[in-house]
């Protein structure tokens, strides 16, 4: 297998580029190309067969491309191919909006970079400030982050910590439309402040993203300034049909108030009984109180959402990719980026306000080709929030059809409906009272703890 | 969760007398009653039997080892338990755990007169001393033990430490015994209690030169005015209004799923008789004319964020737009 000098990529959006067989094609070492294989990742998909020659030549790139189609790859590869040139200190950073995601994309690179002996850093909230520095200060080679926690850092943590930084020559942005929005703008740009500016000597800055929005679009726009490096835009597909061809997407006229009891009834159908699933709220206190129905009614259920310790949050999202948990209740903290294979239904419990976010809910499941299905519950309120779904995604949603033999309706009022309606009020009980998942009270002289600090604040 | 000695009767219903953390325990009302207590004690004696050996699966380990810790710490109690009047001290010992089982908690004779005097002078004389801290992984034996010395003693509860600290510590590789926080313990009379708070705390626990808690510091308060049943009265009424609020909740939940099912059923009632009519209509031959859907009632729609919404993208710029320069 003889590397070849990579066939020029046109920067237009290839119509239908003829995909490479294998990751050499491309122009990636052979080293690397092995770690991609033992990971069973040997053919480019289009993102990264469009993207990889351009980062390698040391372009800017802006990258979309749907949900599940390889974009980590398509920026970890030429990365670390960079790197292993010349394995210096930190050589890139990795903004991702959220904790999760930045903790799975260490995983991916340590796993591509373990030939190397890449040295990689995660710098998240939620979890010790004073060990990260010390990682920090150790110069790794990839330090992957979530923008709060880096600003802090650059903040707090002295000029010695982080000076390191200024030898960043590649920054990400992951979830980039999300990255740039208000919600983040302020702490991203103390994080860009820390790395060198752009430009042919200065860093090298690579956008990616499932759903483009104006603000990265405006970026295209943006006229070439003196020693500014080309940009490389690649936009597949996300225009046409931003969700997944293989999924199934269907709803459920309810009343708000049957929800939980429909839920209950369609994770226990006989179809549905194994599978894995994720179910989506808009809110925490709804993912606890749904987490702690659920578990009640005898489900394998975790959760994941802000409200929970970080601890926590990692612990069940572990739990879930083991399949130790059949049922995941989140908020949208998960519905970007995390990769879990083993996903065959997302159930939206509320219908998102934004419908970037239902794009990334459901790009949970139908992931890299394989079949998905999305359920989403609409009640009578939500009827604009549909409309505006079908109208971003370009494909209608269909009528929920009872599995044969079940019907749902049927048994949610012959059955479920008065079981289910008992355990949420249980459920509403032991949150008022303070007690943990498990249904154990929380320890009186923390919660007095917590009191006595919050006077202190005040 | 919870481990108390008692040497005195009914040691079912002390075992959850704080009810800190067992669910279980939790549900089942602590009453002042003897026979009530006794049935209880007895059904959850039973009950934790099942839960250790079928232990559930899907609670994930803290949950199991706590169930299997209760079994273990039951033990003591249940064996030494005198089965006869707590309060008049008769001890009974001819009964073991399995005739419990068989007796008809109705057939237990009413206190006399002079035995129910009798309970309520003892009562009066005992006092509580409070150990705030107990000393590492040293068991309710070893307490009644050390200070048994100092006076005749009714009953010990330590609070066990809290299951994610114990497994925190195993999963590090600390010890695998179990340790308590904190602690009370009931001298018979008094001024054992008192005298015990004054000479002990803060002094070392001495004994052999060699025993583990040797250079160990005893923390101990009298708790003046303050009876046993003080630390049960307040988890009693906790439960008791739980409870009562649970019923309440329930039956609002079974009005509102009434109400739910007769809107059901009359839709579909609704449903079936516009086919009907409409049927009729047809076979009347007019069927070609359209029906005016009726608008009957109108909800408010919740509204779009982000990208979708108008007037963002003006609003949203000054930040962004800053930040954009900057990216490339």
């Amino acid at each position: 297998m003889a590397a070849t000098t990579p066939a020029p990529v046109p920067a237009a959006p290839p119509a239908a580029p003829a995909l490479p067989p294998d990751f050499a094609g491309l122009g990636i070492d052979r080293w690397l190309v092995d770690s991609l294989g033992a990971l069973a990742i040997r053919r480019p998909t289009p993102i990264q067969a469009a993207c990889i020659p351009p980062i390698l030549e040391g372009k800017d790139c802006i990258g979309g491309s749907r949900t599940g189609s390889g974009k980590t790859v398509a920026f970890a590869a030429p990365i670390l191919q960079k790197w292993a040139s010349d394995p210096t200190g930190i050589f890139a950073l990795v903004l991702t909006p959220t904790r999760e995601l930045a903790l799975q994309i260490t995983e991916q690179f340590t796993a591509l970079g373990s030939p190397q002996n890449l040295k990689t850093c995660l710098l998240i909230g939620g979890t010790d400030m004073r060990a990260q520095a010390l990682a920090l200060a150790a110069r790794p080679h990839i330090v992957i982050a979530t923008p709060g926690r880096l600003a802090d850092h650059i903040r707090s943590s002295g000029a010695d910590t982080v000076c390191g930084l200024l030898r960043v020559q590649v920054v990400v942005l992951d979830e980039a439309d999300r990255m740039l929005s208000d919600t983040f703008a302020a702490d991203l740009e103390t994080c860009l402040s820390a790395v060198p500016p752009g430009g042919l000597n200065g860093r090298q800055t690579l956008l990616f993203t499932a759903t483009m929005t104006d603000a990265v679009r405006a970026l295209k726009t943006l006229e070439l300034r003196q020693g500014r490096r080309q940009v490389f835009v690649c936009e597949l597909g996300t225009e046409q049909l931003a969700v997944p061809a293989a999924l199934l997407q269907r709803f459920l006229l309810l009343v708000p108030y049957t929800r939980e009891a429909y839920l209950h009834t369609l994770l226990s159908t006989p179809g549905n009984e194994a599978k894995s699933v994720i179910v989506f709220t808009n809110r925490t206190a709804t993912a606890d109180l749904l987490a702690r129905t659920l578990r009640l009614l005898g489900h394998r259920v975790t959760s994941l959402h802000s409200g929970l310790p970080q601890r926590e949050r990692i612990d069940s999202l572990g739990r879930f990719r083991a399949e130790a948990a059949r049922i995941l209740v989140a908020t949208d903290v998960a519905s970007r980026g995390l990769d879990i294979p083993a996903v065959e239904v997302v159930v939206n419990f509320d219908v998102p306000r934004d419908p970037d976010d239902y794009i990334h809910r459901v790009g949970r499941t139908a992931r890299a080709g394989k079949k998905g299905e999305a359920v989403t519950f609409v009640t009578q309120h939500d009827i604009l929030l549909v409309e505006a779904i079908e109208a971003r995604t370009g494909t209608k949603m269909e009528r929920y059809e009872d599995e044969p033999g079940v019907s749902l309706e049927g048994r949610v009022v012959r059955e479920t409906l008065q079981e289910v309606s008992e355990k949420k009020r249980v459920a509403v009980m032991d949150m008022d009272e303070g007690r943990n998942e498990n249904g154990k009270r929380r320890k009186r002289h923390r919660e007095k703890a917590d009191r006595r600090s919050k006077a202190r604040t005040e | 969760m919870s481990a108390a000695i008692t040497d005195d009767g009914d040691g079912g219903k002390k075992r959850d007398w704080l009810g800190v953390e067992d669910s279980e325990g939790e549900e089942d009302a602590v009453s002042d009653e003897e026979e009530e207590s006794r049935v209880k004690g007895i059904s959850r004696a039973t009950k934790r039997r099942k839960v250790d050996h079928a232990s559930d699966d899907e609670d994930d380990s803290g949950g199991d080892e706590e169930e299997e810790a209760v079994g273990e710490i039951d033990e003591a109690p249940k064996a030494k338990k005198g089965k006869g009047n707590g309060r008049s001290k008769s001890k009974d010992s001819a009964e073991n755990d399995d005739e419990l089982l068989f007796t008809n908690p109705n057939k237990l004779k009413p206190l006399t007169q002079d035995e129910l005097a009798a309970s309520k002078l003892a009562t009066s004389k005992t006092g509580v001393i409070y150990l705030s801290r107990i000393p590492p992984f040293m068991k309710p034996m070893k307490v009644k033990q050390l200070l048994s010395r100092f006076g005749e003693i009714g009953r010990i509860f330590l609070s066990p430490e809290d299951p994610k600290a114990y497994a925190r510590r195993i999963r590090f590789g600390g010890n695998k015994k179990r340790n308590f926080d904190e602690g009370w313990v009931e001298f018979r009379s008094k001024k054992d209690a008192k005298l015990v708070a004054e000479t002990l705390n803060t002094t070392t626990i001495g004994g052999k030169k060699g025993s583990y808690y040797y250079d160990d510091v005893w923390n101990i308060k009298y708790l003046p005015k303050f009876k046993w049943h003080h630390l049960q009265s307040q988890i009693a009424y906790e439960n008791a209004s739980r409870q009562a609020k649970m019923r309440t909740e329930m039956a609002q939940a079974t009005r509102e799923n009434k109400t739910y099912i007769r809107n059901v059923e009359r839709a579909k009632m609704v449903k079936n008789m516009e086919i009907k009519k409409r049927k009729l209509n047809e076979d009347a031959g007019n069927g070609g004319r359209e029906e005016k859907v009726e608008v009957r009632r109108q909800f408010r729609q919740n509204k779009t964020k982000g990208v979708a919404q108008e007037g963002v993208r003006a609003e949203s710029s000054e930040k962004v737009k800053r930040l954009l320069s900057n990216i490339f």
